[in-house]
């Protein structure tokens, strides 16, 4: 018997999966790996009406311009803070939440909190940032009403640089913890009920519980998800960004996504913004790989 | 091996595409196929048995009265020229992105409406045809108003000095206007302000004296728009500079282009602005806040402000704005000068070419381009243009005493006159003259139409600062060094007002500004600047 089984037979022993696999696999095909022939721009002083084919080369030379940019350090710089301070916040807050939501034993409570918890995150961004906005305005807001309450005078968060992160992350854990809160209910629900019962009957309390059962229990997720989160490092959405910032706090608000957006995009230099782009996910894609072998020493968890 | 399928695959795709081509061109041409070794004599319509089919593409003004082929205009321009339009549409907001998918999917429609800017960009890469010589032996009133009007040419033609796109003429110069509560300054016994100075006593008066009933301090005296139209240092005009970031901050000054922000002026300006911002004079908001106008002038807050003249002139007659003070009366004054019997100009103002034009797909072929120019070139005749501007005789207008009026149909139909006018195609963002007498007969009353033309009838306006056209090559080393300094600039300008930055800081901005090799972008644009001239000679 031949014991190495070849792809064909893989493929006949299997077909109905494969084929449940067919319209992914043509999905990805289609819109991620066919596209990235275009990251060729990036290499190109592109045209659009001559086309990828037909636009002249021009070999690195984006790619120095980019380096040389009077704004390249204060981009990568105000990138990196948002995305760091954003892990270190933002990251183990949903872990929190989700372990919280499963010590409660109110089953309509803890339903009723839950969906409260993860509904800022169908509130569209433009809808949340007019929001910030209103309670920041220094003009009948929120915020600077309350300072009011105290006799503090008011402050125009909006236009000092040094507010820009804090409101920023806050507002994205604001509207986020909820929602990825779900991903660590799920694998909560998998820890076999015996091993709480165990701890129980050995004396261990709920905080013993925590650490020996649930944390090591979750670990594998936990560490996925930080791998994920680490390939965008670079990466900012640009929507919520700009919906904020406005020039006179460019100084910290700026990061890539929107720089490509007002350069690139609305200034028609789309080979320029496809280098940006590209380094971003070449810094992000290293991340990930680098960070992916030390977990797999570490513990074993990896990505692939 | 590979190479050879691959050849295989692209022949066959090739093949497929010819064949649908040749099909959709059957269809199409045939009759313009039967006239096209006999021209037409200039300006008429040739004869044909059916109609020419001529695809375009659009932006439509209004999102809830998108253009089809039976929007009244267009459906009547048809008819006349013989013609059937395909017409492919979006609101405009979405136009400038729909139109550069368009023109990189290759898949041109015959005509394409856009921005000039882009229009020429595209053209110069081969996308449009130069329309020059069809001008030139078909279109007499394309001739008249675009070729033969040197000021125009100049801002129509792209920097290889070819027309590819035919402009939209605005009709009246007047853009944004000082506007004041002048109801307000009769309260305080004041005279309109003149000076800078005395600008600086009315605002204060404003802020300090209980003017709308809601205790002293609730009035914004002054509104900066920064966040919808990014025009917020009008006020620089009275130092006779101009601070434009929409256009990069280039102003002709003594014969040459120079970059306004690193001038003396610039430095005395924003010391103003910034006293007037920290004595609360200016709205504390109006970086980031949207709409200004409207929230301020609706709420009964506003002293003035420098926004669009016709808008602001409108409000006395808003319902909103009657309700809570029927007295409100906003008035158009002269622009601020530093010394008193300085002449007092402006440098906002339309420029005799609006942002708007519409071009011939390079795919199209000889004959169908000749109907297609003869086209455009009857929407730029007087008929045409009453068409466009004013819709059908005894329908949407008539002649009283000599003058076009709007007809009852149109000034009382239930959105009002304005919604009526762009939902039925008139004045589309496509070449067209704007008529003057559209301009008057659109305003609400006599009032708003003193006040749109008070700044025209007295010459209240500074030489335009024109936008220049660089080449491609100019461009890249143009955008290189500008688009840093344009950030910057941005960045800077909006802390020296809010006092961020002190204005004693001012040096170092400007070295800084010329660290980064502004001298570079200052010679190409006065390259650039040599052209235009050399045109508009």
């Amino acid at each position: 018997m031949n014991r190495k089984k070849t792809f064909a037979t893989e493929l006949k022993n299997n077909k109905y999966l494969y084929l449940m696999f067919l319209p992914v696999f043509i999905w990805y095909v289609l819109f991620c790996y066919v596209p990235m022939g275009g990251m060729v721009i990036a290499f190109q002083k592109f045209d659009i009406v001559k086309g990828v084919f037909h636009s002249k080369w021009l070999g690195l030379e984006n790619f120095r311009a980019l380096f040389k940019d009077p704004y390249f350090f204060r981009l990568f710089k105000n990138t990196l803070f948002i995305n760091v301070f954003g892990l270190i916040f933002g990251f183990p807050l949903p872990i929190i939440l989700a372990i919280a939501f499963n010590e409660i034993r109110l089953k309509r409570f803890k339903k009723i909190t839950q969906t409260i918890s993860y509904l800022p995150h169908f509130i569209s961004s433009v809808v949340v940032m007019s929001m910030v906005i209103h309670f920041l305005s220094p003009d009948g807001g929120l915020v600077n009403g309350i300072r009011g309450l105290f006799g503090l005078e008011s402050i125009y968060f909006l236009q000092i640089p040094k507010y820009f992160k804090t409101i920023f992350i806050s507002t994205g854990i604001w509207q986020g913890t909820g929602f990825s809160a779900i991903l660590y209910m799920a694998a909560l629900a998998g820890i076999p009920k015996e091993q709480y019962e165990a701890a129980t009957v050995d004396g261990a309390g709920k905080f013993k519980q925590m650490f020996y059962i649930t944390l090591p229990n979750l670990a594998p997720t936990i560490v996925v998800m930080l791998l994920i989160n680490l390939g965008s490092i670079l990466n900012v959405g640009h929507e919520r960004i700009i919906l904020l910032y406005n020039p006179a706090i460019y100084e910290t608000a700026d990061v890539f996504n929107s720089y490509v957006y007002r350069e690139g995009i609305m200034g028609f230099r789309y080979s320029y913004a496809q280098a940006v782009t590209l380094f971003q996910n070449l810094v992000g894609f290293f991340l990930v790989f680098g960070a992916n072998k030390i977990t797999r020493k570490l513990d074993g968890t990896t990505l692939w | 091996m590979f190479q050879k399928k691959m050849k295989k695959c692209v022949a066959l795709i090739l093949g497929t595409m010819m064949a649908f081509s040749t099909l959709a061109g059957c269809g199409g041409n045939g009759g313009a196929a039967t006239d096209n070794n006999a021209p037409a004599a200039t300006g008429e319509v040739s004869e044909r048995t059916e109609p020419l089919q001529v695809s375009m593409f659009l932006p439509s003004r209004l999102p809830d009265a998108l253009y089809t082929k039976d929007t009244l205009t267009f459906k009547v321009l048809a008819e006349k020229m013989n013609m059937d339009f395909d017409i492919e549409t979006v609101v405009n907001a979405e136009a400038k992105n729909k139109f550069s998918v368009i023109v990189a999917s290759g898949k041109t429609n015959d005509v394409m409406a856009g921005t000039l800017g882009d229009i020429n960009k595209f053209g110069m890469s081969g996308a449009f045809l130069p329309l020059d010589d069809l001008i030139d032996q078909y279109a007499p009133n394309l001739k008249q108003y675009v070729v033969d009007n040197k000021e125009v040419l100049a801002q129509t033609a792209a920097s290889d000095g070819k027309i590819y796109g035919i402009p939209m003429l605005t009709a009246v110069r007047t853009a944004m206007g000082y506007c004041i509560r002048q109801d307000w300054l009769d309260d305080l016994g004041m005279e309109a302000p003149v000076t800078i100075d005395d600008w600086y006593k009315v605002l204060t008066a404003f802020k300090n004296t209980d003017l709308n009933g809601n205790g002293a301090g609730d009035i914004t005296p002054l509104l900066l728009d920064r966040a919808w139209e990014n025009y917020f240092n009008n006020f620089a005009d009275a130092w006779g500079i101009e601070l434009n970031g929409n256009n990069d901050y280039w102003m002709v000054k003594d014969g040459e282009v120079k970059f306004a922000p690193i001038l003396p002026e610039t430095k005395e300006y924003l010391e103003t602005m910034a006293k007037w911002y920290r004595e609360g004079l200016i709205d504390q908001e109006f970086i980031t806040r949207e709409d200004t106008n409207n929230y301020h002038i609706l709420n009964n807050k506003a002293g003035a402000t420098c926004y669009w003249t016709g808008y602001i002139a409108g409000m006395n007659s808003n319902s909103e704005v009657l309700a809570l003070d029927p007295d409100t009366n906003w008035q158009v004054i002269a622009p601020p000068v530093l010394t008193e019997g300085q002449p007092q100009k402006t440098f906002s103002q339309q420029a005799a070419v609006g942002g708007s034009a519409w071009a011939i797909s390079s795919k199209v072929p000889e004959d169908k381009a000749i109907e297609i120019i003869k086209m455009f070139d009857y929407v730029y005749s007087d008929e045409g243009s009453m068409l466009f501007n004013f819709g059908v005789e005894g329908e949407s207008y008539q002649y009283v005493d000599g003058v076009p009026e709007y007809t009852d149909l149109v000034t009382k139909s239930e959105d009002g006159l304005v919604t009526w006018i762009r939902s039925n195609g008139m004045q589309p963002l496509i070449g067209i003259r704007q008529l003057p007498e559209y301009e008057a007969a659109s305003c609400a009353n006599d009032d708003v139409r003193k006040q749109l033309f008070d700044y025209v009838e007295n010459d209240y306006f500074y030489d335009i600062n024109p936008t220049l056209v660089l080449t491609e090559d100019e461009q890249d080393k143009y955008d290189t060094v500008m688009s840093a300094i344009k950030i910057y600039v941005d960045e800077e300008l909006l802390k020296f007002i809010i006092g961020s930055r002190p204005i004693d800081d001012f040096d170092g901005f400007v070295a800084r500004i010329q660290e980064m090799g502004i001298d570079e972008a200052i010679a190409l644009e006065n390259q650039a600047y040599a052209r235009y001239t050399s045109l508009s000679k």
